[in-house]
């Protein structure tokens, strides 16, 4: 969907006319829209706490999971709203369709991100984080942690006569 | 027979919206495809409730549109590090392909 057109790409074809050289041809102009696409950004208050701890060698999946049942625990104890654990060489991009592991990794580290309204509650999340070298599962080490801003990005349409347009042209120096 | 075998995908976001593009290598891989790769089976392999599918013959190509998929979008997102959603489309490449055809 642009401003000018909603675009209909359902019927494009491409052809082969020689060297170098491709037609496309069937893109169809399905009206103009009313209604203009946007996309805004929010940033909450607070941060992302993101943080993760390491286990390598035999058993570090075994270790990572024990981990990660203490840190579900004591997140759950500290009443946080917004909470993901997952282990990052098993699950963490993929999430639920992750395919189930083929063979024990030599290593894999637990990640928590945390959604958090204050400080210190940031602070309380990568202090469980460090606690678990000292009482957690044997060898939790390489520990990193980062507060990121809490960015939202919102989507939605603005009907068109509430839009006014303008150019601004600058000059980089 | 895995989707990848015959097949090629790209990821797009927008907002809270996957957006997966799985393009065909031939017209007999886009018939197969679109025969057996349905919005209710990419749905259950990206673990979602719903997506919706359109087809581009002229492109060899199948589109899914998984809306809400992203939370609150690629920033907002709770997972280890930003922008996870460009892998989404493996989980799709990766589907083991059972309509009998080998």
């Amino acid at each position: 969907m642009t401003p000018d057109a909603v675009l209909d790409l359902s019927g494009i074809e491409l052809a082969e006319l020689g060297a170098d050289r491709v037609g496309v041809r069937g893109a169809r102009h399905a009206g103009r829209p009313e209604r203009l696409k946007a996309s805004g950004y929010a940033l909450r208050p607070g941060v992302v706490m993101d943080a993760e701890i390491a286990f390598a060698g035999p058993g570090a999946l075994g270790r990572s999971r024990t981990a990660a049942e203490v840190l579900e625990i004591r997140l759950a104890e500290l009443g946080v709203a917004e909470a993901l654990v997952d282990t990052v060489g098993v699950d963490s991009v993929l999430g639920p369709a992750s395919a189930p592991a083929a063979c024990e990794p030599p290593e894999v580290r637990v990640h928590a991100s945390v959604g958090c309204d204050d400080d210190e509650l940031a602070q309380a999340i990568e202090d469980e984080l460090y606690a678990l070298t000292l009482a957690g599962p044997a060898g939790g080490c390489a520990l990193r942690s980062e507060a990121r801003p809490r960015f939202a990005v919102l989507d939605g349409r603005v009907d068109r006569d509430r839009v006014s347009v303008e150019l601004e042209w600058e000059v980089a120096r | 027979m895995r989707v990848l075998d015959v097949a090629s995908g790209r990821a797009g976001d927008k907002g809270s919206t996957l957006d997966l593009t799985i393009a065909a290598a031939d017209a007999e891989a886009y018939a197969r495809l679109a025969g057996w790769l349905s919005a209710e089976r990419v749905s259950e392999a990206l673990g979602l409730d719903d997506s919706r599918r359109y087809e581009l013959p002229g492109l060899r190509a199948l589109k899914f549109v998984c809306e809400g998929a992203l939370g609150q979008g690629p920033y907002g997102s709770l997972r280890a590090g930003m922008h996870w959603q460009k892998a989404a489309v493996w989980a799709v490449l990766a589907m083991e392909v059972n309509d009998g055809g080998g």
